[in-house]
């Protein structure tokens, strides 16, 4: 290996780290990303008010599924609209979601009409080794499904 | 001055002569990253349903590589390769030691690289695709953290093994019965291994960056020091 190839190569090395660096959004942006109100209703259900348990019977992937519960009276899907993409318009276009009651837990099903192209980008699993990365990667979710606060998720 | 401008030309000598050494660990690391990023696109076409673990792989990929790679710098065999005057023990020692310092940080910035490749083949293919979800889950500060604890942690292994084969090569028999003997105490006895786990746990254990490095710190200085005993009192031929 000559001189010039291991310079252009140590050139290349500490310019992908600062892409890497410069194209991240800081935690702040990430969090504010993944915030409440950048999710938009894509569908809601009127559910009994007494407690009750739902329960996700179909694959939420290959997105990421954050469950919540809400002073609302309804049980509602949420899709994230900061997403990189024509992901939201396709899911709220083309999303089913169905609820289906079974003695106290309710069934919620959840699907999209064929394939979806998906690939995340993640960092250092490492970084989960301490408590507020392990808290800000788990913010990530593409999809949020807000319950009444009596109802538990399983 | 002349003495210590000697001994800098011997060290920067010593250390061209492990970078040569080192561009065939560092073709097998890259070889094998490449392996790993062309395999998805074999075996899970267009990216479908797909995680990048360019930093991860290359994290693990640099730790295994790093450690296997101080079995065969500390050997007999390569040692005595390096030995020609005015190369002496502390020279060697000090090569190694910045071998163990640059070696994991080259590897872990290739993972970077490759994790660019990666999202830009990913990028690529969701052009192609009729509906795409692409999402960039990395922060400065999360990939900051992952990076230097990455790199503490790789520099530290490589430091503990640079250690035990150091030991190992030079004593063999007595070394070989201490390792066998916390091997065999690892796998049978249960307080032993309650123990070990505890001072593994303690070292982990609800860390906080700058504690966690200081603790990985304190681990491969210790090493350094316990792995330039035996090649300080070697014998040279």
């Amino acid at each position: 290996m000559n001189k010039p190839l291991v310079i252009c190569i140590s050139v290349i090395l500490a310019l992908s780290f600062a892409i890497i660096l410069i194209v991240s959004p800081d935690d702040e942006e990430f969090l504010a990303r993944y915030s409440d109100e950048n999710y938009v209703t894509a569908a809601t259900f009127d559910v009994p008010a007494d407690a009750r348990i739902v329960k996700i019977v179909s694959s939420t992937r290959p997105f990421d599924c954050r469950k919540v519960t809400t002073d609302t009276d309804r049980l509602e899907i949420k899709i994230n609209r900061e997403i990189f993409g024509d992901f939201t318009d396709h899911m709220l276009r083309n999303m089913k979601a169905e609820l289906h009651a079974s003695g106290t837990t309710l069934n919620l099903e959840i699907s999209l009409p064929g394939d979806m192209w998906h690939y995340t980008v993640g960092t250092f699993t490492i970084a989960r080794l301490f408590d507020y990365y392990d808290r800000l990667m788990d913010e990530q979710a593409e999809i949020m499904i807000c319950a009444p606060e009596n109802y538990v998720f399983e | 001055m002349s003495y210590r401008n000697n001994r800098l030309r011997t060290l920067k000598s010593l250390l061209y002569s492990y970078y040569l050494d080192f561009k065939v660990i560092y073709i097998v690391f890259v070889s094998i990253m490449a392996g790993l990023v062309l395999s998805k696109y074999i075996f899970s076409p267009a990216f479908s349903s797909s995680e990048s673990g360019s930093l991860d792989v290359g994290f693990v990929n640099g730790i295994i590589t790093s450690a296997i790679s101080m079995i065969v710098v500390t050997s007999n065999m390569e040692l005595f390769k390096k030995f020609s005057f005015p190369v002496d023990r502390n020279l060697l020692v000090l090569s190694h030691i910045i071998m163990i310092l640059v070696m994991p940080l080259v590897m872990l910035l290739t993972s970077c690289f490759s994790l660019l490749v990666e999202s830009l083949l990913a990028g690529i293919a969701s052009g192609t695709a009729p509906v795409s979800l692409f999402t960039w889950a990395i922060t400065k500060e999360n990939f900051l953290v992952g990076f230097i604890t990455s790199y503490i942690l790789t520099v530290c292994i490589t430091a503990v093994s640079w250690a035990v084969f150091a030991w190992f090569y030079r004593y063999k028999i007595p070394a070989g019965i201490i390792l066998g003997m916390f091997l065999v105490a690892l796998i049978y006895s249960e307080s032993f291994r309650r123990i070990f786990s505890y001072l593994v746990g303690y070292v982990f254990y609800r860390p906080v960056p700058g504690i966690l490095f200081l603790r990985l710190a304190a681990i491969t200085l210790v090493s350094f020091a316990l792995g330039y005993v035996p090649i300080k009192r070697m014998e040279v031929r």
